[in-house]
């Protein structure tokens, strides 16, 4: 096995590329759990904005008992409807699970996934919530995903530099 | 154990084109909708885009080469390398990188035929691990299959170079832009054995 870049919802990269956009809550975190089948060094993380974005946005990793392993910081978003790629320090992973994070300091929107169009959904992928979590806490406090939680940001983890 | 695929002759478009049929040992080169597909699975031969494709677009620079990623997760010997043209213009370039941006091996230019197909080149033994498929054009009249989008480029670790048709011995590698969601080429390798 050799390390590869990681993708929160294939599906929604692949099967639906035209994945929709989703107004975010100002300040919330969401923690994406993914499995390294392998080590990896991630150099950058990438995400494609909506169509409105007035704040700063911060990416990261977590460990499974939500020690924050890295994060780029606030980060001002580029512009609207494309992608973007934020440089983070080299972070190596082993093989194992891990989140990947992304938190909004405002009500923007980004390119998701809908899972469904009820919370079990989300929350059955094993995806974790947090309030009042921007920039990322060095220690993240996870809560399931309420009832109209139903969404998950298309993040790339690149290995490339 | 050796792996030799049927000869895939020109056929219409990337929905068509598939799945493939091998005479040899392994699984059929299927359709992996679900899988990375930037990752290549035992006894597949390296496919792209292949699950569905966007309408033919042109190619969006003279001279522009497009390296995409790819991961091999055994050793495999790559005879052909393929690519889904929708138009016969334009001299492009084909070719397999190293991990470091190293060329390979290449077709060198040529005009495409208006079809699925693959191209010969030089047999290449390539070990397990990571490398680039690069395609290059040097004009913007061809069209050409995409993988189905609309995806942001530089979100699938896609590379890009200018001046690079023919393509370099040593790539330089620079991101897309942002708002480029043309997705990828639809470009496949072949093995011949393994």
């Amino acid at each position: 096995m050799i390390a590869n870049n990681i993708y929160s919802n294939q599906e929604s990269l692949w099967a639906h590329g035209a994945a929709t956009v989703a107004t975010w809550t100002a300040n919330r975190a969401i923690y994406i759990p993914f499995h390294a089948e392998v080590a990896h060094t991630i150099k950058r993380i990438a995400f494609y904005t909506g169509t409105t974005i007035t704040g700063n946005i911060d990416v990261g990793l977590y460990d499974m008992d939500g020690t924050r392993r890295v994060s780029s910081g606030s980060t001002a978003l580029v512009g609207t409807s494309q992608g973007q790629v934020i440089d983070i320090t080299d972070e190596s992973l082993s093989a194992g699970r891990y989140y990947m994070a992304m938190a909004l300091s405002a009500a923007d929107s980004m390119r998701v996934l809908v899972i469904g169009n009820s919370a079990p959904l989300a929350g059955m992928l094993g995806v974790k919530y947090e309030n009042s979590a921007f920039p990322l806490p060095a220690t993240a406090t996870f809560a399931d995903p309420g009832s109209t939680d139903t969404v998950v940001p298309q993040m790339a983890l690149l290995i490339d530099a | 154990m050796s792996i030799r695929w049927k000869q895939v002759t020109a056929v219409g478009t990337p929905a068509t084109a598939m799945p493939l049929q091998n005479d040899g040992i392994g699984l059929s080169p299927g359709l992996w909708t679900n899988g990375n597909p930037l990752v290549v699975h035992p006894f597949d031969n390296v496919y792209l885009g292949q699950n569905a494709h966007a309408t033919p677009q042109s190619w969006s620079a003279a001279n522009r080469a497009v390296y995409i990623p790819v991961t091999l997760q055994r050793r495999m010997i790559i005879d052909r390398i393929g690519f889904a043209a929708a138009s016969s213009a334009n001299d492009i370039d084909l070719g397999i990188l190293d991990e470091s941006g190293e060329l390979l091996v290449s077709t060198g230019q040529f005009t495409p035929s208006s079809s699925v197909r693959p191209y010969d080149i030089t047999r290449t033994p390539l070990e397990a691990g990571r490398y680039w498929i690069a395609v290059s054009c040097d004009g913007t009249s061809l069209t050409y299959y995409v993988n189905k989008g609309p995806i942001a480029s530089l979100m699938l670790g896609l590379k890009y170079e200018s001046n690079a048709c023919p393509l370099p011995s040593q790539a330089s590698f620079s991101d897309p832009a942002g708002t480029d969601i043309n997705g990828f080429p639809v470009a496949f390798l072949m093995a011949e054995e393994s």
